[in-house]
């Protein structure tokens, strides 16, 4: 697969107002994202995976490094791209209702991005009405306006106008994080058809490890801006090697009272400030098994083959440490036979609600 | 169940909210439920499905501009629906209390937290200045707030969300309530400190001996910190059943629904979803099976009769006309 983002030691920092200090947003990030690949970036709130979205579709101006389009240098802001990269990259957003202008109808929302593009007003709402039709909704809905539409339906519409540019790389910036667990397995499910169909590449990012899990390829865990660790996604959640990583899965809490990620790896406290970094390695104020050596030096990248990344002077004792099965993997065979235990629509009834006889 | 043995009861509630020139719209209906002694119940919906609107509704204030039109709240041989607002009071945060999201909001900006709860002290539990002072800081020791000597003296705005929510929590076993109502308590925390704000939530509860009323959109917690698990869906419960028969063998499609999001397999999680049923609402007629607009199993009796809430096995209730059957 030939790669068609490349990030390569991405720095940001913010002033922080009334003060000569910085926020540390994003501390030498690296990573690539290859043709018709997901990578989800995941991390807590405060790690900088948004701003490392904001970055790559040139809305943040980022402080150091490149990033790169299929060779081409993106690294500045969008208003200075060459036009014809414009309608490549797009991002969606987490918020539907906020991303969506409520005086425009769903139909303009969608063809607004076409603008730029100088596309004439009746190619543009053939493309809106595909684009509609793609993503599940009516045409009749083009209409409406978002106030008329469930947090579900918006973000069709959202995802809707991104694709009505035919992106190679979509930006998907917890793009399920504000909706209910059946609109978010609609939205994946939506979201990795569009994959299959036309080959998009995406930039996923998210805190939810359970739904990156299932729409990734690879994988890139974020702390304190800086990516810890990475790699194909069976690697590093069935083996994490990183004491965060770790963490993060066994906080994660699977519907099944017997499947509990625990692990012996518990993080105490929270993140610490991104105006004061720590020395050292980010992790070592909460971190079971740090050392003295974890609190002098950053650890470096440490590859580990096939693309698995992590950065931990001691990730071969959380190899160790860990339990070598996949719990996430037998807690899906075992809901897999709850769930299919009986056919949903066997026999009872059909699936228009009426009655069979 | 006999109102004796239970914390708390709610018999037949229902909360409407008026709806400009039509019928009012129904929140909760005619909802039964009720919590043992030292239970945790686990309490799952969607946004819109009227979790807040009970809890809301069992404190006897129910979300503006939303009317508890019938309905009997039972505790401690009191029905809190009949009770004078200064008794109310009373039983509020002493005997029930409420943690919410958003802490920074509950708290108030302009006071030191550790005043904050000892003025807990002083005013519902009738203490001096000094033991209302030790019991604040001995609660933000029972949170596990690190340095607690030097938070009692810090501003809400000083500290994290996570710190913050273990000040909520503090503020809402202060007086050992016998009965806690988490509404949602901690959706806007990161997955790690949501895992330490749970276990410390349900492990005072334990320790005290509180009841608790878990409410969330989050299924996958109810497996782990809840001793029975409802499911709510417009108002309704649905399903509800002790913990491991829950999960272990669920019966209502509209749980299988919830349990299939979290499936990797794209066949089985279509099976549960109604082909269109984000496109499609119900009428809000009060007829019929409220989920059957977006039930794969529904017939035609599911359009007219409203199912009741069945016991299907010991415990395990559910009101669907066809439910899963299991061995």
């Amino acid at each position: 697969m030939s790669v068609i983002l490349e990030v390569e030691d991405l720095y940001k920092r913010f002033p922080v107002s009334g003060s000569r200090r910085y926020v540390q947003a994003i501390n030498g990030v690296t990573f690539s994202v290859a043709a018709g690949e997901t990578l989800g970036l995941v991390g807590e709130s405060g790690s900088g995976k948004t701003t490392v979205g904001r970055c790559i579709v040139g809305l943040t101006e980022l402080s150091a490094g490149r990033i790169r389009f299929k060779g081409e240098d993106i690294s500045r802001p969008r208003a200075r791209w060459p036009r014809h990269l414009l309608s490549k990259i797009q991002l969606v957003f987490q918020e539907p209702g906020e991303s969506l202008d409520p005086r425009m109808q769903i139909g303009r929302s969608i063809e607004e991005p076409l603008l730029a593009l100088k596309v004439a007003p009746s190619e543009r709402r053939a493309r809106a009405a595909d684009a509609i039709e793609r993503v599940g909704l009516g045409r009749e809905m083009l209409e409406l306006y978002p106030a008329e539409l469930s947090a579900g339906q918006q973000q069709r519409v959202a995802i809707a106008r991104a694709m009505i540019t035919s992106p190679e790389l979509v930006v998907l910036d917890e793009p399920t994080s504000a909706l209910d667990p059946t609109a978010r397995a609609e939205i994946i499910a939506l979201l990795m058809k569009i994959q299959a169909e036309l080959g998009t590449s995406y930039l996923f990012i998210s805190h939810d490890l359970s739904t990156v899990r299932f729409i990734s390829h690879r994988v890139a865990v974020m702390y304190l801006g800086m990516i810890v660790e990475q790699g194909g996604v069976d690697k590093v959640f069935a083996g994490p090697r990183h004491p965060y990583s770790a963490g993060l899965l066994s906080a994660v809490l699977l519907p099944h009272p017997h499947f509990s990620l625990e692990s012996n790896i518990r993080l105490e406290g929270e993140i610490p400030s991104p105006i004061n970094l720590p020395q050292g390695c980010f992790l070592a104020s909460r971190c079971p098994l740090a050392i003295a050596h974890c609190r002098q030096e950053m650890p470096p990248p440490d590859n580990l083959g096939g693309g698995h990344i992590v950065h931990c002077w001691r990730h071969r004792d959380v190899a160790g440490m860990d339990r070598a099965s996949d719990t996430f993997a037998e807690f899906q065979r075992e809901a897999e036979r709850i769930l299919a235990e009986q056919k949903p629509t066997a026999s009872i009834c059909n699936l228009e609600g009426t009655p069979d006889g | 169940m006999n109102a004796v043995d239970a914390a708390l009861m709610v018999e037949r509630l229902r909360v409407e909210f008026p709806v400009l020139g039509g019928k009012p719209k129904v929140a909760v209906r005619d909802l039964d439920l009720s919590i043992l002694p030292g239970e945790i119940l686990g309490l799952v919906g969607e946004s819109g499905a009227g979790k807040t609107t009970l809890a809301r509704a069992i404190l006897n204030l129910p979300p503006p501009p939303g009317r508890i039109v019938a309905g009997v709240i039972q505790f401690d041989g009191k029905d809190l629906l009949r009770l004078s607002e200064r008794e109310l009071q009373s039983i509020r945060v002493r005997n029930i209390s409420m943690v919410v999201p958003n802490p920074r909001g509950e708290l108030n900006p302009l006071v030191p937290v550790g005043e904050q709860l000892a003025s807990i002290a002083r005013v519902h539990l009738g203490k001096d200045k000094s033991s209302a002072r030790a019991m604040a800081l001995e609660m933000l020791r029972a949170v596990q707030i690190p340095d607690p000597e030097r938070r009692m003296r810090a501003y809400p705005h000083e500290l994290s969300g996570g710190m913050a929510q273990r000040v909520v929590i503090a503020i809402a076993l202060m007086c050992s309530p016998r009965f806690i109502i988490s509404d949602d308590a901690t959706s806007g925390l990161d997955v790690t400190v949501q895992a330490q704000i749970l276990e410390l939530l349900s492990h005072l509860a334990r320790k005290q001996g509180s009841a608790m009323l878990f409410i969330t959109r989050d299924i996958g917690i109810t497996a782990h910190f809840c001793d029975r698990v409802a499911v709510i869906y417009r108002g309704e419960i649905m399903e509800i059943a002790p913990r491991e028969s829950f999960f272990l063998s669920p019966r209502h499609p509209y749980t299988m629904l919830l349990l299939a999001a979290f499936l990797h397999n794209p066949q089985l999680r279509q099976a549960w979803t109604h082909p269109d049923a984000s496109l499609r609402v119900n009428p809000d007629a009060g007829i019929g099976c409220a989920y059957t607009y977006r039930c794969p199993r529904a017939r035609e009796m599911c359009h007219t009769i409203r199912p009741p809430l069945a016991e299907r096995t010991s415990g395990h209730f559910v009101r669907c006309h066809f439910p899963l059957e299991r061995e």
